[in-house]
C-alpha cells in the first residue's frame, strides 16, 4: 500500500491531572485526544470541526509534536516523526508550520516585522544572509502586506493584518503542510474574508496541504475538501464536505450543521433546528459508550451507553461511527 | 417605548476624542426584537452602554441626544431615578459570561440581588424566585445550583444564569450585547432558542447586538446596520436581507462565506474602518466603497432617508439608487 503524505495512526494525547506538589500522584487523565486516526494527500484542506474542549486544537498541535503525543504514529511525506528524536525532528519543522488563533498573542510585540520574518531564515538557513532583506520583503508582498512596514512593530497593525504577518512567517520556511488552528476567528467578518481568500491563493500558488481547524462550519465549507468532525476527542464523522453537508449521518453532525445561523431570514424561519440538550461530558471521566450518547436525540437502546462505538467506511469517503443511530436513511 | 434621538457618545482620550457614537437615532416597541450589526468598534455597544450610563466617565461622555423610555429621559434624568429603571425595566446581558459574574458570589446570590433592591423581597419569596427563574432558562437541579459558584459552571450555564439574572424583574426592554459569541454554535442555538421563548411568553422588547448576521436574520424583527458611530440602514429583516441598500450592507451580506460556493472568491471590503479620533466628512465608508461615485461622498454627510416604508438608508445619493437591486423603487 503506497502510503499518504500525512498519516496520522491512532493517536492519542491524554494529560494527567496531579495532586500534590512534592509526592505528586496522578489522580485522573484529561483524555484530550483519544484515538484518532487520519490521512490526507497532497495539495488537500481538510477541515477538523467540533465544539470548544473537543481536542481540535490539541490534535492539531500533536500531530506537529508541538505537544507530545501519548501514543500514536504520525508519518509525514513517507518519514515517521512520532518517534524522531528531537534534533533530527528540528530539520524537519520546515515543512510543516502552524498559524494560531490569535494574532494579537501569537506575534512577539518586542520584535519587528522583519524580526519575526528574518528568524526562521536565518535559523535554518533558508537564504544566504546578503538575501534575507530581499526574501522577507518576498514574503511580506506575497501576503499582502506593502514591504514599506518592514520594520514596524505588531501594535501598529490591525487584527487582519498581524495575521498576516503570521501567515508569512508560516511560509517563510515553505512548509509543505500547515495546519491553521482557528485563523480567521478573531477576525471581523469583512476582514475575515480577505484572509480566506489568501489562504485560497496562497494554497493554490504553492499546492499547500492544509488542516484547518475551527468552529466555524461556515467558513469551513466554503474552504475544505474534506471535513472531520471531532466530539470529546474522537473522530465522529469524516467525509468531503460536499458529501458532509448535503448528507450528514451521525446525530451530533445533524445537530451542529442544523445549529449554523444562516444569513437568509427566509431560509431561518423554515428550517428545523435540532436543539441539543445540556453540555458536553467532561473529557475526564467520559463515558464508556458513545460520548454523544447523554444529549443524543436519536437515542435508541442501552448499547449507546456501554459499547464504544469504532468508526466505519459506511460509504466510499464517507467515514461514521457504527452506532445504531447513524444508518443512512 | 423607546425612543433614541441623536445620541452621541464622545471618548476624551490623550489621543484626541474618539467620536465611538455619532449622533444615531431608533426606537424600539414593545414585544420587538431590534438587531444591531456591524464590525467592531462600530459603536453599537457603546451606544448601548450609552443608554444606561454605563459609560466610565472620564474619559467618556455622553455629549448630546435625548433617550426617552416610558417618558423619561435616561440620558438627563437623575441617578435616583435611573436607578429605579436600571436592572429593573431595563435590563442587560453582557458578552463574555466568564467575566460579567462576579467569582466571589454564589449563582443564587447574583440572581436574587435585583430583588432585594428592587422588589424588596423577603429572602424565602427571593430564593423561591431565582429557582423559578432558573428553571425557566433550562438549569436542572435549580435549588443546588444557588448555591454554587461560577466557576463550578460550564460556559452555556453561564450565559444561562446571565440571562435569567436580567428576566427575573420581568424588564419591559432586555438589551443583549453579544449574547453568544463567546459560545460554541450548538450552545448558541439553545441560548437564541431561550431568549425568543421568554421574549414571545412576556411580550419584552429585546436589542440584541450581534456581528453574525446568521443569528440576526434568526432572531430580530427589525435590523439596524452600523459603520463608524452611524446608522447607515435600518430595515424590517426579511426587507433588508432581500434589498440591502447601502453599499456597506451589501458588502457585508456578500463577504459571508456561507453564501460563497467551495473555491470562489469571497466577495471583500478593502481597507479598513476610519479612524474615528479624525472627524469624518462626509460618507464614512467612502474610502472603502465598492460603488464609490464620487459626486459628494467626500463632502456631505449623508443623513438618513425613508427609501421604502420602513426602510431608512443613509442618502448616499450616488451609491444607493445604482443597484439593480433598487430598480423597483416604491
Amino acid at each position: 500500500m503506497s502510503m499518504s503524505f500525512l498519516e496520522v495512526k491512532n493517536i492519542k494525547t491524554h494529560f494527567p491531572i496531579q495532586k500534590g506538589s512534592f509526592f505528586s500522584k496522578t489522580v485522573a487523565t484529561v483524555k484530550a485526544v483519544d484515538g484518532v486516526s487520519l490521512t490526507l494527500e497532497q495539495g488537500e484542506v481538510l477541515g477538523l470541526v467540533g465544539e470548544s474542549g473537543c481536542g481540535k486544537s490539541t490534535l492539531g498541535r500533536s500531530i506537529l509534536r508541538l505537544i507530545e503525543p501519548t501514543s500514536g504514529e504520525i508519518f509525514f511525506d513517507g518519514k515517521e516523526i512520532s518517534s524522531m528524536d528531537p534534533k533530527a525532528l528540528r530539520k524537519e519543522r520546515p515543512q510543516f508550520q502552524m498559524i494560531f488563533q490569535d494574532p494579537y498573542a501569537s506575534l512577539d510585540p518586542r520584535m519587528t516585522v522583519f524580526d519575526t520574518l528574518s528568524e526562521p531564515l536565518i535559523f535554518h538557513k533558508i537564504v544566504g544572509k546578503d538575501e534575507v532583506e530581499n526574501e522577507v520583503q518576498r514574503l511580506m508582498k506575497m501576503v499582502g502586506l506593502a514591504p514599506r512596514f518592514i520594520h514596524k512593530y505588531p501594535h501598529e497593525f490591525s487584527g487582519g493584518q498581524r495575521q498576516r504577518i503570521a501567515i508569512a512567517r508560516a511560509l517563510a520556511l515553505r512548509p509543505k503542510l500547515i495546519i491553521a488552528d482557528e485563523p480567521v476567528s478573531a477576525l471581523d467578518v469583512s476582514i475575515q474574508s480577505q484572509i480566506l481568500n489568501l489562504l485560497m491563493d496562497l494554497r493554490n500558488e504553492l499546492n499547500l496541504t492544509m488542516i484547518f481547524i475551527s468552529h466555524d462550519l461556515g467558513v469551513v465549507k466554503y474552504l475544505c475538501d474534506r471535513v472531520a468532525v471531532m466530539y470529546l476527542g474522537k473522530i465522529i464523522e469524516l467525509a468531503s464536505s460536499d458529501e458532509l453537508y448535503a448528507n450528514p449521518l451521525h446525530p451530533y453532525t445533524k445537530a451542529l450543521l442544523s445549529a449554523i445561523p444562516l444569513p437568509d431570514p427566509q431560509a431561518e424561519k423554515k428550517r428545523e433546528r435540532i436543539i441539543l440538550q445540556g453540555d458536553p461530558p467532561s473529557p475526564i471521566n467520559p463515558p464508556p459508550g458513545c460520548s454523544f450518547a447523554p444529549r443524543c436525540p436519536k437515542k435508541s437502546s442501552a448499547l449507546c451507553e456501554t459499547k464504544m462505538p469504532q468508526l466505519i467506511e459506511i460509504k466510499k469517503d464517507h467515514w461514521v461511527t457504527d452506532c445504531p443511530c447513524n444508518v443512512p436513511a | 417605548m423607546l425612543e433614541v434621538k441623536d445620541l452621541k457618545t464622545y471618548f476624551y482620550t490623550r489621543n484626541g476624542v474618539y467620536r465611538a457614537v455619532e449622533g444615531i437615532s431608533f426606537s424600539v416597541k414593545r414585544g420587538e426584537v431590534l438587531g444591531i450589526v456591524g464590525e467592531s468598534g462600530s459603536g453599537k455597544s457603546v451606544s448601548q452602554y450609552s443608554l444606561l450610563r454605563l459609560i466610565p466617565s472620564p474619559p467618556g461622555k455622553i455629549v448630546g441626544g435625548t433617550a426617552t423610555f416610558d417618558g423619561v429621559d435616561l440620558l438627563n434624568c437623575s441617578q435616583a431615578e435611573l436607578q429605579k429603571i436600571r436592572g429593573k425595566k431595563i435590563s442587560m446581558i453582557f458578552q463574555d459570561p466568564m467575566t460579567c459574574l462576579n467569582p466571589y458570589m454564589t449563582i443564587g446570590d447574583q440572581i436574587m440581588e435585583p430583588l432585594f433592591i428592587h422588589d424588596k423581597l423577603s429572602k424565602e419569596e427571593a430564593v423561591k424566585k431565582a429557582k423559578n427563574a432558573l428553571e425557566e432558562v433550562g438549569i436542572q437541579d435549580a435549588l443546588n445550583r444557588l448555591k454554587s459558584y461560577p466557576h463550578e459552571l460550564s460556559g452555556g450555564m453561564r450565559q444561562r444564569v446571565m440571562i435569567a439574572m436580567a428576566l427575573i424583574t420581568e424588564p419591559e426592554l432586555l438589551i443583549a450585547d453579544e449574547p453568544t459569541t463567546a459560545l460554541d454554535v450548538t450552545v448558541q442555538a439553545q441560548i437564541l432558542d431561550l431568549i425568543k421563548a421568554l421574549q414571545k411568553k412576556k411580550n419584552t422588547g429585546v436589542i440584541f447586538i450581534t456581528h453574525d448576521l446568521g443569528v440576526i436574520a434568526g432572531i430580530a424583527d427589525r435590523v439596524m446596520v452600523m459603520y463608524a458611530g452611524q446608522v447607515v440602514e435600518t430595515a424590517p429583516t426579511a426587507q433588508l436581507f432581500e434589498k440591502p441598500s447601502h453599499p456597506y450592507t451589501r458588502a457585508l451580506l456578500s463577504s459571508s462565506p456561507a453564501l460563497h460556493a467551495r473555491g470562489e472568491r469571497l466577495k471583500t471590503i478593502s481597507g479598513l474602518p476610519p479612524d474615528l479620533s479624525k472627524e469624518i466628512k462626509g460618507c464614512a465608508f467612502a474610502d472603502r466603497c465598492p460603488e464609490r461615485n464620487d459626486r459628494n461622498c467626500g463632502s456631505e454627510n449623508p443623513k438618513l432617508v425613508e427609501l421604502y416604508k420602513d426602510h431608512f438608508v443613509a442618502n448616499c445619493e450616488a451609491c444607493i439608487h445604482h443597484s439593480p437591486s433598487n430598480t423597483s423603487k416604491a
